[in-house]
C-alpha cells in the first residue's frame, strides 16, 4: 500500500534523506529505529505532508497514488495519519470541533455524507473510554494544558476516531511512563487489522514490547541500513547503533 | 471644518428646556475649544477622521425601531435606547431587583435640573476631551444606575444603544453612568449597534465607579453596520480592594475608536482590561487604553487581541501610568495581533509613564500570521486548509473570549466570525457540551 522509492529530501538546502526505500503492505507493522538526527522525523513529516521539505528525488506512492503531490488533508482523506512527536497546542480551538471538522473533511473528500452531531458525539465518547482519555479533555482547547501523557493519549484517541489505513507514530513513546505507554499501545493494538498498517518511529526498543512489529528497519544517515524482524530491535538494544553506523559510513 | 465643528453647528439650537441646559452649553464650548483631533495629535496619529467628517451628521430623533435587537436570548434587566432615547415609558415596568436605582437624564433630570447638571458637569470642564464634552452637549437622554452597597446582581444589566436606520447621516450620543456601591457585585453588558444604510456616528460616554470591595464586570460590544462609525469613551474609577473587568469587543463598523481610561485611586484594586477587535475589509478599529496606578498595591492585567483582514486596519495603544511615590504596583500588558491579508495593517504600541521603581511591569506585543505548525496539525487530521484557517482565526480570539462567563456573548462573537464564512458557520454549529 505504501511504497517509498529512492527518497531524497532536504530542508534549507541540507540533505536529510538520501535514497530511502520502504514497502509497507496492509496489516503490517513496521518499526523505524535509528539514532537522533538520522531522518526519522523527516520521514514521518514527508509521509504526512509537512511543508518546508524539498524532495529532490524519489517518490512516495500510496495505494498507487502520488502522495507527494497531495495536500496534507488530502493524504488524510486517503487514510494517512501522523501521531506527532510534539502535538501542537491550539488555544481557542476545541478538541471536539477540530475532530468533527476533520471527520467531515475526510468524509467529504471521500464523497460521503457528513456525520450528524449526535452520532459523532456518541462515537467520540466511546473512543475516549477505550483510550482512557478523560472526557473533560474533549471540550478543552486542543492539547492546551494537557500533560505530556495526555497529549500522546490524545493523538492515539484522534487516530481511533479517524480510523486511518496507515498510521505513522512519531516517537509516540517519548515522555510516557510505563502505564501510559501500555494504554497507548493497547489503543494501537486495538486498531490493528488486515487492512491497516503502522509505521512506528521510535528511538527505543521498549515500545516494541507492547506494539510487536513485523519488521524493524534501522535508519541512519538518511537511508535504511538494515532491515530485519523483531529480533533486530533486541539486538540494537543490546549493541547500540554504532556497529551499523560504521557500516553505513 | 472638522467633525466637532460640524456637529456643533447642527446642535446650535439646543432646546433651552433640556435638562442641564447651561452645563450642556459649557460642554459644547469645551468641545469646540479642543476642536476635532487630527492625525497630528499623537493620540490620533493612526485614526484619520477626515472620511467620517464628510457627512453632515445631525442629532437623531426618537423613533420606532424596525431592526431586531442583539443578544435577545441574554437574560437580565434590559434597557434599550434607540437613537439615544430610552424606549420604555415606565422604568417601574422593568421590575428591577432590589438595591438598584435607575434614573434617566431626560426624565428624572427634567424634574431635578440640578441633578442633571451635576451628572454632566464632569464632561463640561474646560480641557475635557472633545468627544467626551460633545457627548454631554448632545446626549438627549442618559442612564444613571446606582447599585446599593452589598447588592449582588444575579443577572447582568443589559444596556443596548441602537441607531435606527435612516436616510440621512445621524448622530447618536449614548450616555451611561454606573455607580457600584461598596461590596456590590454586578456585571454589565453594554451594546452599541447600528444597521442603517446611511452613515451614522455614535459618540458614546460610559462612566463606571466602584466602591470599596465592589466587583464589576463590564462587557462593551460594538456591532455597527457597514456605514456605522463609533467613538466611545469609558472612564473607570476603581475603589479600594475593588475588582473590575472591562472587556471591549469591537466586532464590526466602518470606524471604531474606543478610549478606555481607568484610574486606580485606592490600594488593593485589581483591573482586568481585555479587548478583542476584528477589522474586516475597509474597517478601522482603534483602541486607546490608559491605566493610572494612582495608589500603591494596585494591579492591572491587560490582554488585547486583534485581527485585520482585507484592507482592515487595527490600532492598539496601551498606556500605563505609575506616578512617583506609588509602590507595589503590578502592571502587565500584552497585545497580540493577526494579519490575514497583505493589505491589512495593525499598529500596536505600549506607552509607559513610570516614575516609581517598586513595581512589576511587563508588556509585549506581536503582529503575525496564523501559525504554520497549527495549520499543518489540523490539515494532517483531514481538516481542509480553508476550514483550518477559519478555525485558527476564530481560536485566536476565542482563547480570550472564552473567559466571558456569558454564553450568549460568546455566541455573538462566534456569529460575527461566521458571518460571510459559511464554512466556519457550519464548523461552529452544534453544541457539544
Amino acid at each position: 500500500m505504501l511504497i517509498i522509492e529512492n527518497l531524497h529530501a532536504e530542508i534549507d538546502g541540507k540533505p536529510i534523506l538520501k535514497g530511502l526505500d520502504l514497502v509497507v503492505r496492509p496489516g503490517e507493522v513496521h518499526a523505524i529505529m535509528g539514532p537522533n538526527g538520522s531522518g526519522k522525523s523527516t520521514l514521518s513529516y514527508l509521509i504526512a505532508g509537512r511543508p518546508g521539505y524539498t524532495v529532490t528525488a524519489g517518490s512516495i506512492t500510496y495505494h498507487g497514488k502520488d502522495l507527494l503531490a497531495m495536500a496534507p488533508e488530502e493524504r488524510a482523506g486517503e487514510g494517512v495519519f501522523l501521531a506527532f512527536q510534539y502535538p501542537v497546542e491550539i488555544p481557542g480551538v476545541n478538541n471536539v470541533y477540530m475532530l468533527r471538522a476533520a471527520v467531515n473533511g475526510i468524509r467529504r473528500y471521500r464523497g460521503q455524507a457528513e456525520i450528524g452531531a449526535v452520532d459523532f458525539l456518541n462515537m467520540v465518547k466511546a473512543r475516549t473510554r477505550e483510550i482512557g482519555l478523560k472526557e473533560s479533555l474533549l471540550n478543552r482547547p486542543v492539547n492546551q494544558g494537557f500533560s505530556g501523557g495526555e497529549k500522546k493519549r490524545n493523538e492515539v484517541f484522534q487516530m481511533s476516531v479517524l480510523e486511518p489505513s496507515l498510521a505513522v507514530l512519531d516517537e509516540t513513546d517519548s515522555g510516557l511512563d510505563i502505564d501510559a505507554l501500555r494504554i497507548v499501545a493497547e489503543g494501537v493494538n486495538r486498531l490493528r487489522g488486515p487492512e491497516r498498517a503502522f509505521v512506528v518511529v521510535t528511538h527505543y526498543q521498549r515500545l516494541l514490547d507492547y506494539i510487536v512489529p513485523d519488521f524493524v528497519h534501522v535508519l541512519a544517515n538518511g537511508r535504511i541500513v538494515k532491515s530485519g524482524t523483531r529480533e533486530l530491535a533486541l539486538e540494537l538494544e543490546a549493541r547500540g547503533y554504532d556497529w551499523l553506523l560504521e557500516d553505513a559510513a | 471644518m472638522g467633525l466637532i465643528e460640524t456637529i456643533a453647528r447642527a446642535l446650535q439650537t439646543p432646546a433651552s428646556d433640556a435638562p442641564g441646559a447651561a452645563t450642556r452649553a459649557d460642554a459644547l464650548a469645551a468641545a469646540l475649544a479642543q476642536g476635532t483631533p487630527g492625525v497630528r495629535d499623537e493620540d490620533w496619529r493612526y485614526t484619520d477622521l477626515a472620511a467620517t467628517t464628510r457627512h453632515a451628521y445631525a442629532p437623531a430623533a426618537a423613533t420606532e425601531l424596525s431592526e431586531a435587537l442583539p443578544l435577545a436570548e441574554l437574560a437580565g434587566p434590559r434597557f434599550v435606547f434607540v437613537n439615544g432615547h430610552h424606549t420604555a415609558q415606565d422604568l417601574a415596568a422593568l421590575r428591577l431587583p432590589e438595591g438598584i436605582a435607575v434614573r434617566l437624564l431626560a426624565d428624572y433630570g427634567q424634574r431635578e435640573p440640578d441633578w442633571a447638571a451635576e451628572c454632566l458637569a464632569r464632561q463640561a470642564k474646560p480641557g475635557t476631551r472633545a468627544f467626551v464634552a460633545l457627548n454631554a452637549a448632545a446626549a438627549p437622554d442618559g442612564l444613571v444606575i446606582d447599585i446599593a452597597p452589598g447588592t449582588r446582581m444575579p443577572e447582568p444589566l443589559i444596556v443596548i444603544f441602537m441607531t435606527a436606520s435612516t436616510d440621512a447621516p445621524v448622530l447618536v450620543s449614548p450616555h451611561l453612568q454606573i455607580n457600584a456601591g461598596a461590596h456590590s457585585e454586578l456585571s454589565v453588558v453594554e451594546v452599541h449597534a447600528s444597521g442603517g444604510h446611511a452613515p451614522s456616528l455614535s459618540n458614546a460616554y460610559t462612566r463606571l465607579v466602584t466602591g470599596d470591595g465592589a466587583k464589576l464586570s463590564h462587557y462593551r460590544v460594538v456591532v455597527d453596520g457597514a456605514d456605522g462609525n463609533h467613538i466611545g469613551t469609558v472612564e473607570m474609577e476603581i475603589g479600594r480592594d475593588s475588582e473590575v473587568e472591562n472587556f471591549s469587543l469591537a466586532l464590526s463598523g466602518r470606524l471604531i475608536r474606543v478610549d478606555v481610561d481607568a484610574r486606580m485611586g485606592a490600594p488593593g484594586g485589581t483591573l482586568r482590561l481585555n479587548g478583542v477587535f476584528l477589522a474586516g475589509d475597509a474597517q478601522h478599529i482603534d483602541h486607546h487604553t490608559q491605566v493610572v496606578h494612582a495608589a500603591s498595591h494596585t494591579t492591572s492585567e491587560e490582554v488585547y487581541k486583534g485581527i485585520a483582514d482585507g484592507t482592515g486596519r487595527g490600532v492598539f495603544n496601551g498606556k500605563i501610568v505609575v506616578p512617583a511615590g506609588v509602590a507595589k504596583v503590578v502592571a502587565n500588558q500584552s497585545s497580540h495581533n493577526l494579519l490575514l491579508s497583505s493589505e491589512a495593517e495593525i499598529d500596536t504600541k505600549p506607552e509607559l509613564e513610570i516614575n516609581a521603581d517598586d513595581l512589576r511591569c511587563a508588556h509585549g506585543a506581536t503582529v503575525g500570521q496564523l501559525d504554520d505548525d497549527s495549520l499543518f496539525y489540523l490539515q494532517s487530521r483531514g481538516v481542509p486548509a480553508e476550514d483550518a484557517r477559519a478555525l485558527l482565526t476564530f481560536g485566536f480570539v476565542q482563547s480570550l473570549v472564552e473567559t466571558i462567563p456569558l454564553p450568549a456573548l460568546q455566541r455573538l462573537v462566534a456569529a460575527r466570525f461566521a458571518t460571510g464564512n459559511p464554512r466556519l458557520a457550519r464548523l461552529l454549529t452544534g453544541d457539544f457540551s
